[in-house]
This record gives structure tokens, C-alpha cells and sequence, in this order.
């Protein structure tokens, strides 16, 4: 149970937040888990949009302690977050609204990792368990 | 235009009927602005009932088009927030501070009858 | 038959039925109380961690699309401990029935945890509070008029001089 959804254009975020969404239908998730992981989805997918220009997002069936979930790696070869940590730190405590989303996908995940060096592109990869 | 967007006396309501592109958002904060401005409107009702997730770029927009309404004059009410996307909405930090929020059309269209009559609503 | 089918079946039944059994205890541990048309009193008691303040929100959050509620009064008074963590839950519920179009009053909110909480750097600024519960229930409606539209003009008044 493997999608990969090529994202190029801004419009590719609705098709990859929409097939994460039916795969998590498919693996049992509630309706408020399933809107929580196509948020995610969503604000990493405009960030390889608006950052990197061009990568994918792959959703995949994850098993792991007897528990079923989703995995979604989102991968670019852009020119990498020269600053991670910077990148992850939390502005929501401040109001912003700006900055990658990325510590708001964080936060709507279980499992969140995020690998990135200018350069060399970025690859996150979250997870969220049904419950 | 992806959104259709009626004229309902002074009000603009603005109903969208499924999850939306970046562009098309942009779209509809542009073509609610001139709207406003033409139609001299004093209150737009934005429906997002049917939208099933509503990510920040959304949300950014929604308050977008509720500021530039603001100048022209106009209130914004937004509609049809359903109750997974409220909650990921809060998980997520997003906030529609300064947007007036109501349950549905009906809720919209009173708020900003009520707007008008009393100059403030909390 | 495939083994790795019949375990992604099972797994799948044993989810739904897990979902199904929480979504009962769901309804026996967050009552949301309508008291009357458009107003929901929600009291809550004991211990909030993250899994039962969600559960808090999503009960509440339906419970006010399926009553239409235009308010909402949230009893803190039987929380056991509101630290930083809590009180975060808990604006959290707050924003989130705001952005259904229900204005929350919370009651039941000492003096003193409000400082603490204040000290904490929790902005409790736009929170609306009412010492007690039937303050908090008068405020409501104060609030739920004042966002109702006016009653139609009474056209038998219409020719008044």
C-alpha cells in the first residue's frame, strides 16, 4: 500500500493531502485523525512547493507493536534548511504565522523526523497511529 | 471562477463547495476585494462547510479577505467550520482572530445584521 | 488464504471495535449538557491530560454542531490540577468552539490559579471568566443575545407618530 505523489505545482497539495486522507480511511483512522494527518500533509507539501520548487510525497502503510498507522515521507532536492532548528522552532507561542509549518506538522503527528543540509534537499518523514 | 459568489442585498456570500488550490484561494480573496469595493457590500459571508481541511495558507487567506473587506468597509463572517478541521485548526496555532465565526449561514448572515446595527460583536 | 491478510483484518476489526468501545466511554466521561435552546454548559472534572482533553473538545465540538449552540459555559471548578499544560488544553477548547461560532464563558476559575497561570505567561486575555457557575450561565446569555439579530419591526408600530 504504497502512493508516491510527484509534487510540482501548488495544486499537487490538494491531490496529496486527498490520498492521505483515503489511505487513512482505508487503515481505520478516525475522521478527526484523518483531517489532522492531511493537514500535515498539506503544510509540507506547500513547502516543497514553495521552497524546493519540485519532490514527492509517499504515503505508505506503517505496522509497528501490533498498531497500524500512516507513514508519509516528503522529499525534495531543494536547497536544503540551512538552519534546522531555526526551521522547527515553535512560533505559535509568539502568534506567528509565518515560517515553514513545519512545527505545526510536528505537532499534529505522532512521529516526526526531519533530515535536511543545504544542498542536498530536505526528507521529512512523519507518522500518526490509529487508535 | 471556482467559488460562486452571490449578492445577497448588501452581503456577499461566498460559498466553496469543494477543497480548493492555493490559487484558487488567492483568486477568491481577489475577487471578493473587487466585489466589495463595486458592490460597496457591507458584509461577506465566506462558507466553508464543505472544505475539509483548512491549513494555514487557508486560513491566512480567510484573514485576508476579512482585512481587506475591513477597509472597504465591510464585515466578514466565516461559516461552516466543522469540528475536525476546528480542532486541527487549534492543534496546528492557526488563529481567525479579528474574523467573525459562525455555525452556518443563517448564524452569518445575523452576526453581521447584528454587526451593523450595534457597531460590535463579540 | 494469505496469513498477512487475515492479520490486516483482524487489526482492522479490533481497531473499529476499540474505537467504537472508546467512543461510549467518550460519552459517559464528557457529558456537554444542553441547558437550554443555544446554550451548552460543559462541567469538567478530574484529571486532563492530552488524550482526555481531546476527547473533551471532540464531544464538545459536536455537541455544538448538533444543538446549533451559540454558547458554551465550561466549569473548571472540578479540575484537579491546572498547571501551564492544562490551562493550554483548555484555551485550546476554548479556540476551537470559538471558531464553530460558540463564544465560551469559563467559570469556576480561582483568583489564584488565574495568577499563576498569569505568571506562567499564559495569555488569559481574551478568556472570559465568571467567578460562578450561575454568573457564568447570565453572562452566556447576555452573549447570545448580543449576537442575535434584532426581532423583525413590529409592523403594527409601523404608523406610530
Amino acid at each position: 500500500m504504497s502512493t508516491s505523489v510527484p509534487i510540482e505545482h501548488e495544486s499537487d497539495i490538494v491531490t496529496a493531502r486527498q490520498k492521505g486522507r483515503e489511505l487513512c480511511a482505508e487503515l481505520g483512522f478516525g475522521n478527526t485523525d484523518r483531517t489532522l494527518v492531511a493537514t500535515a500533509i498539506s503544510e509540507v507539501a506547500r513547502n516543497i512547493v514553495r521552497y524546493a520548487q519540485r519532490g514527492e510525497i509517499v504515503l505508505e502503510r506503517a505496522e509497528a507493536r501490533g498498531r497500524v498507522g500512516i507513514e508519509v515521507v516528503a522529499r525534495d532536492t531543494g536547497p536544503g534548511i540551512a538552519d534546522v532548528e531555526l526551521a522547527m522552532r515553535d512560533g505559535y507561542s509568539t502568534g506567528h504565522s509565518l515560517g515553514l509549518g513545519l512545527p505545526g506538522a510536528k505537532r499534529l503527528m505522532d512521529e516526526f523526523e526531519l533530515v535536511s543540509a543545504p544542498s542536498a534537499g530536505t526528507t521529512i518523514t512523519m507518522r500518526k497511529w490509529a487508535r | 471562477m471556482a467559488v460562486p459568489i452571490l449578492k445577497h442585498g448588501e452581503v456577499l456570500i461566498a460559498t466553496i463547495q469543494a477543497d480548493l488550490s492555493d490559487r484558487d484561494l488567492a483568486e477568491l480573496q481577489d475577487q471578493l476585494a473587487q466585489r466589495v469595493g463595486r458592490l460597496r457590500s457591507r458584509g461577506v459571508v465566506i462558507d466553508v462547510t464543505a472544505l475539509d481541511v483548512l491549513d494555514s495558507f487557508a486560513t491566512r487567506t480567510l484573514r485576508g479577505i476579512a482585512y481587506a473587506a475591513r477597509l472597504r468597509g465591510a464585515t466578514t463572517v466565516v461559516v461552516g467550520i466543522q469540528p475536525e478541521v476546528a480542532f486541527a485548526m487549534v492543534q496546528l496555532g492557526l488563529s481567525l482572530d479579528g474574523v467573525l465565526t459562525g455555525l452556518d449561514l443563517e448564524e452569518g448572515l445575523e452576526l453581521i445584521a447584528r454587526e451593523r446595527q450595534h457597531g460590535h460583536v463579540d | 488464504m494469505d496469513l498477512g491478510i487475515i492479520v490486516d483484518v483482524l487489526v482492522f476489526e479490533r481497531q473499529r471495535v476499540i474505537r467504537q468501545q472508546q467512543d461510549a466511554i467518550r460519552e459517559l466521561s464528557t457529558p456537554v449538557l444542553q441547558i437550554r435552546d443555544r446554550l451548552l454548559l460543559l462541567p469538567i472534572i478530574g484529571v486532563i491530560d492530552t488524550h482526555r482533553a481531546r476527547l473533551i473538545t471532540e464531544s464538545l465540538l459536536a455537541a455544538i454542531r448538533a444543538s446549533r449552540a451559540k454558547a458554551v459555559v465550561m466549569d473548571i471548578t472540578g479540575v484537579a490540577t491546572i498547571d501551564s499544560k492544562v490551562a493550554n488544553h483548555l484555551l485550546q477548547t476554548v479556540s476551537a468552539a470559538r471558531l464553530m461560532g460558540a463564544v465560551v464563558v469559563v467559570t469556576g476559575l480561582s483568583a489564584d490559579v488565574a495568577q499563576s497561570l498569569v505568571a506562567l505567561g499564559i495569555d488569559l486575555g481574551k478568556l472570559k471568566t465568571m467567578g460562578d457557575l450561575q454568573g457564568g450561565l447570565e453572562e452566556a446569555e447576555l452573549l447570545i443575545n448580543n449576537r442575535m439579530a434584532p426581532p423583525p419591526a413590529d409592523p403594527s408600530r409601523q404608523f406610530a407618530s
